[in-house]
C-alpha cells in the first residue's frame, strides 16, 4: 500500500507545473543570475592584478627619460619595480608626461610615477582613488623611506652605511602566514548557500500541497482520503516520502548545475552534501506539513504564509543581502541558531569555507530537531481533526 | 467606461502583490541608501582598509606598529578568538589580521628574528598592501637596530620617516567629483526603481490583459454595444494611468527625501528618465499580457523578469564589476541604458552639451526597447487572435 500511495503521490506532484516552476526552475534561474552578476566581483574588486604604471620626469626632454635608469637616486625604485615586475604585480613603462597623462585618461595605466629632475623626489599622479593606487603609493613610500634611512645613517654614522644597506635590503621576513581557509573564501558563495537553503525550504510548498489532499475541508481528494480505510500515518508517510524524493532530486540537480556547470566551489565532501540535503529537505517538507495543518483558511492564504515564512527565513540567511546573516550573528546570534535557512547556510559554510566538524554537527542536529518538532506537531494536529460538516 | 472600471476592479484584486513590490522597494532603498558609501574600501581616497591586531605581546613595539598601521586604515578591535576573526574576514568586515605573539619585543631586543602571524584573504590587494606596509616597517626598524640603536630609540627614529609619505595628485578636479558622487543616495534610489517599475507594472497590467483575453469575456465584449475602438482606448487609458501614477508616486517620494540635494534641472531629467523606463516596463507588461494565457505564468514572469533586468542590467550590481562578457550582455538590457542615464545625470560628463547628448541617446535607446517589446506584444496578440 505504501508504494502504491508513494507512486501516485509522485505522479500528482510531478504534474503540478506551478509547483515545479517555483521549486525547480526558479532556483536554477536565480542561481544563473547570481553567477552572471557575482562571478567577477571578487576578481575585480579584491584580487591583486598586475598594475600598469608609467614612469616619467618633470622635464619633457627625451634625454632625461633615458637617463632615469642611470640615476643613482632611483636605483632603489627600479630595483623594486624589477622585482615586482618579475612577480607580475606591476608593469612599468617609461614615457613622457603628456603620453602618460593620455594613457591615464584612457585608463590603460593606473598611475604616473613622476621623478623631479632637480631633487629626484618621487610623486604619483592618479586618475582616481583605489586600492591599486594605494599600492603604488606604498611602493613609492618604501623607496622614500629607504632613501631617508640611508641618508640619515650616512650622515650620523657613515661607517655603518654598508651594514645598514645590507640590513635594509635583506630578504628576512617578520611575517608568517596563517590560512584563512583551505577552501572557498569568496563572499559571494554565501548567496549560493542561501539559494540552496531556499530551494530546500521551498519543499514546504510540496508539504503544503500534500496536506491539501489529506484534509477533508481543503479538497475533494482530501475528503475522499479522510473516509478511506487507509491508515492516516501510512498516507502521511508515503506522501512525505514522495515530496522528499522530488526535493532530493531537485537538490541533486541544483548541486550538479552549480558545481559542474557554473563551477561554484561547494567542497568535495559528497557525503556531507547528501546529509545536508536530506536534513534540509526534510525540514522544508515538514514545515509545509506543519503550516498546512496548523493554519486555518483557504489554500491560497496558506500558500502566501508559506512563501512569506520561507522568504523571511532566507532573507535573514543572506539571500537578498549577503551580509545579513553576519549582521544577525553580531546582534542576535540566537536567531541564527534557530532560523532554518541560516542553519542550512551555516552547514555549507562549515563544510565549504571553514572545515569545522563540531559546528557542522551542531547545525545538522539543529535541523533534525526542527524536523522532529515540525513533523510530530503536524501529525498530532492532523490525527485529531474531525469535521462536523463539510 | 465599462472597460476602464473593470480594469481598476481587477487591479484592486492584485493590490497585495503590488504592495509587496512597494515593500521590497522601501527595504532595498533603506539598505542601499544606508550602504551608499560601499563596503569595498576606497583605500586611497578614504584610506579605510579594516584590519585588526591581536596584541599578545602588549609591548612598546606592538603599540608602535598598531599606531603606524592605524594612520591610514581602520583598526577594528577583536578578542583573541580565531573563529570570530575568520568569520569577520570571510564577511569582509576586516581584510587583514595581524597576531603579535607574546615575547615578540624581547626576541627582537635579543637579536632574534621572531615572526608575527597574519591572516588575510588569499591573493587580495588588501593583503598585499598590508604585507608591504609591515615588511617596510620591520625593514626600517631592523636597519637601525643593526646599526647599534636600542629598540626604543629605533622606534622613535623611524616614526618621522614613516610619516613622510609620497605626494599624490589627481589628474583633474572634475574626476574627483565624479567618483565621490557615483553612488550617492539619489542615484541608488533611482537605480532600484528600475527593478520596482518592471515588477509593479507587470504585476499590475499583465494579469488584467490576460483576463480581457479570456475567450468568454472576449465574446461578451464582441457582442456588446461597446466598439472595439472604445474598448481599446479605455484599456490604454487604464495602462497609461497605471504608469503615470507609478512614476508620480516614486518621484514624489524622491522629492520628499532629497529635495535639498535635487536641482530643478536634475529632478526634471530624473522624471523624464523614469517616464521612459515606465514606458519600457509597460511595453514589457503588454508583451507578457499577450504572450501568456495563464495567470500563474504571468506571476512567474513578473518575478523572474525584474530580477533578470536588475541583475544583468547594472541595477543590483554595478556594470563595472561584471565580467567582460556580462558587460556586453548588460547592454541588451533596457535597465543598462536607464542606469547609464542616471549616471550621467548624477555625475555629468564635464560638459553640459555632452551630458545632454548622452542622456538623449540613452533615452532614445530605452524608447526603442519599448517599441521592440510593444511590437512583440502585438505579434503575440495577432497570433493568438488567429489561433
Amino acid at each position: 500500500m505504501f508504494w502504491h500511495l508513494y507512486k501516485n503521490r509522485l505522479k500528482i506532484l510531478f504534474k503540478n507545473k506551478t509547483l515545479l516552476f517555483w521549486n525547480m526552475a526558479f532556483p536554477f534561474i536565480l542561481g544563473t543570475l547570481f553567477y552572471m552578476a557575482f562571478s567577477s566581483i571578487t576578481e575585480k574588486t579584491e584580487s591583486i592584478n598586475t598594475i600598469p604604471v608609467a614612469i616619467t620626469t618633470t622635464s619633457t626632454s627625451k634625454v632625461s627619460i633615458d637617463d632615469l635608469h642611470n640615476s643613482e637616486n632611483l636605483a632603489y625604485l627600479f630595483e623594486m619595480i624589477d622585482t615586482l615586475s618579475e612577480e607580475n604585480y606591476i608593469t612599468a613603462k617609461e614615457m613622457d608626461f603628456q603620453k602618460g597623462e593620455d594613457a591615464l585618461e584612457e585608463g590603460t595605466i593606473t598611475g604616473i610615477i613622476t621623478v623631479d629632475e632637480k631633487n629626484g623626489e618621487l610623486s604619483l599622479v592618479v586618475k582616481d582613488s583605489g586600492i591599486d593606487q594605494t599600492i603604488l603609493k606604498e611602493i613609492l613610500d618604501t623607496c622614500k623611506r629607504n632613501t631617508a634611512v640611508l641618508s640619515d645613517i650616512a650622515m650620523s654614522s657613515p661607517e655603518k652605511l654598508e651594514q645598514a644597506t645590507k640590513a635594509l635590503f635583506s630578504e628576512s621576513s617578520f611575517r608568517k602566514e596563517l590560512p584563512l581557509s583551505t577552501q572557498n573564501t569568496d563572499i559571494y558563495a554565501q548567496y549560493f548557500f542561501a539559494l540552496i537553503a531556499m530551494t530546500c525550504l521551498y519543499g514546504a510548498n510540496l508539504g503544503l500541497e500534500n496536506t491539501k489532499q489529506l484534509q477533508a475541508d481543503q479538497s475533494i481528494v482530501g475528503a475522499r482520503r479522510s473516509i478511506s480505510p487507509t491508515s492516516k500515518l501510512l498516507a502521511v508517510l508515503s506522501d512525505f516520502s514522495a515530496a522528499l524524493t522530488i526535493e532530493m532530486g531537485i537538490y541533486f540537480l541544483l548541486l550538479f548545475y552549480l558545481t559542474q556547470i557554473l563551477g561554484i566551489n561547494l567542497g568535495n565532501n559528497l557525503g556531507k552534501l547528501i546529509l545536508i540535503g536530506l536534513c534540509s529537505n526534510m525540514v522544508g517538507v515538514s514545515l509545509g506539513y506543519f503550516l498546512g495543518v496548523f493554519l486555518k483558511g483557504e489554500h491560497r492564504f496558506k500558500e502566501s504564509i508559506v512563501t512569506a515564512v520561507v522568504l523571511t527565513s532566507n532573507f535573514f540567511a543572506g539571500l537578498m543581502v549577503g551580509e545579513m546573516k553576519y549582521i544577525m550573528e553580531c546582534h542576535l546570534p540566537i536567531f541564527n541558531r534557530i532560523n532554518p535557512a541560516a542553519i542550512i547556510s551555516d552547514c555549507y559554510q562549515y563544510t565549504c569555507v571553514f572545515d569545522d566538524a563540531r559546528r557542522f554537527h551542531a547545525c545538522i542536529l539543529s535541523l533534525l530537531v526542527w524536523n522532529i518538532l515540525l513533523f510530530i506537531a503536524a501529525i498530532l494536529i492532523l490525527r485529531r481533526e474531525k469535521y462536523a460538516n463539510l | 467606461m465599462q472597460t476602464f472600471k473593470a480594469f481598476y476592479k481587477i487591479l484592486k484584486k492584485n493590490s497585495i502583490s503590488i504592495g509587496v513590490y512597494f515593500g521590497i522597494f522601501i527595504l532595498l532603498a533603506i539598505i542601499t541608501t544606508a550602504t551608499s558609501d560601499g563596503d569595498i574600501p576606497n583605500a586611497f581616497g578614504s584610506s579605510n582598509v579594516n584590519f585588526t591586531i591581536i596584541d599578545q605581546d602588549n609591548s612598546e613595539l606592538s603599540k608602535a606598529l598598531l599606531s603606524y598601521l592605524s594612520k591610514d586604515n581602520s583598526f577594528i578591535e577583536f578578542d583573541d578568538n580565531m573563529d570570530d576573526i575568520r568569520n569577520a574576514m570571510y564577511y569582509r568586515k576586516i581584510y587583514y589580521a595581524l597576531i603579535i605573539p607574546k615575547g615578540f619585543e624581547n626576541d627582537i631586543k635579543t637579536g632574534k628574528k621572531p615572526k608575527t602571524e597574519n591572516i588575510k584573504l588569499q591573493d587580495s590587494s588588501f593583503g598585499f598592501l598590508f604585507d608591504r606596509k609591515i615588511d617596510s616597517y620591520f625593514a626600517t626598524l631592523h636597519t637601525y637596530l643593526s646599526c647599534g640603536d636600542d629598540l626604543n630609540s629605533a622606534i622613535q627614529k623611524i616614526e618621522p620617516i614613516l610619516d613622510d609619505t609620497t605626494k599624490v595628485s589627481l589628474l583633474s578636479e572634475l574626476q574627483t567629483k565624479e567618483t565621490t558622487n557615483d553612488y550617492s543616495a539619489i542615484f541608488n534610489f533611482y537605480n532600484i526603481l528600475a527593478y520596482v517599475f518592471v515588477g509593479i507594472l507587470i504585476t499590475a497590467v499583465s494579469p488584467i490583459l490576460v483576463v480581457f483575453r479570456k475567450k468568454s469575456l472576449k465574446n461578451r465584449i464582441t457582442i456588446s454595444s461597446q466598439t472595439f475602438r472604445s474598448h481599446n482606448i479605455q484599456l490604454a487609458i487604464g495602462v497609461v494611468l497605471c504608469a503615470v501614477i507609478t512614476v508620480g508616486i516614486f518621484n514624489l517620494i524622491a522629492f520628499i527625501l532629497f529635495h535639498k540635494d535635487l536641482t530643478t534641472e536634475s529632478f526634471l531629467l530624473y522624471i523624464i528618465n523614469t517616464m521612459c523606463f515606465a514606458i519600457v516596463s509597460v511595453s514589457l507588461a503588454f508583451m507578457a499580457g499577450n504572450l501568456f494565457k495563464q495567470h500563474a505564468s504571468v506571476l512567474g514572469f513578473s518575478v523572474v523578469t525584474p530580477l533578470a533586468i536588475a541583475f544583468l542590467g547594472g541595477i543590483f550590481v554595478p556594470v563595472s564589476v561584471l565580467g567582460s562578457n556580462m558587460q556586453s550582455v548588460a547592454k541588451l538590457m533596457p535597465s543598462y541604458w536607464y542606469s547609464q542615464t542616471l549616471d550621467v545625470i548624477s555625475t555629468g560628463t564635464g560638459n553640459l552639451t555632452h551630458s545632454l547628448l548622452a542622456i538623449s541617446e540613452n533615452l532614445l535607446i530605452q524608447l526603442l526597447f519599448a517599441l521592440a517589446l510593444f511590437c512583440i506584444g502585438l505579434v503575440a496578440a495577432k497570433k493568438q487572435q488567429e489561433s
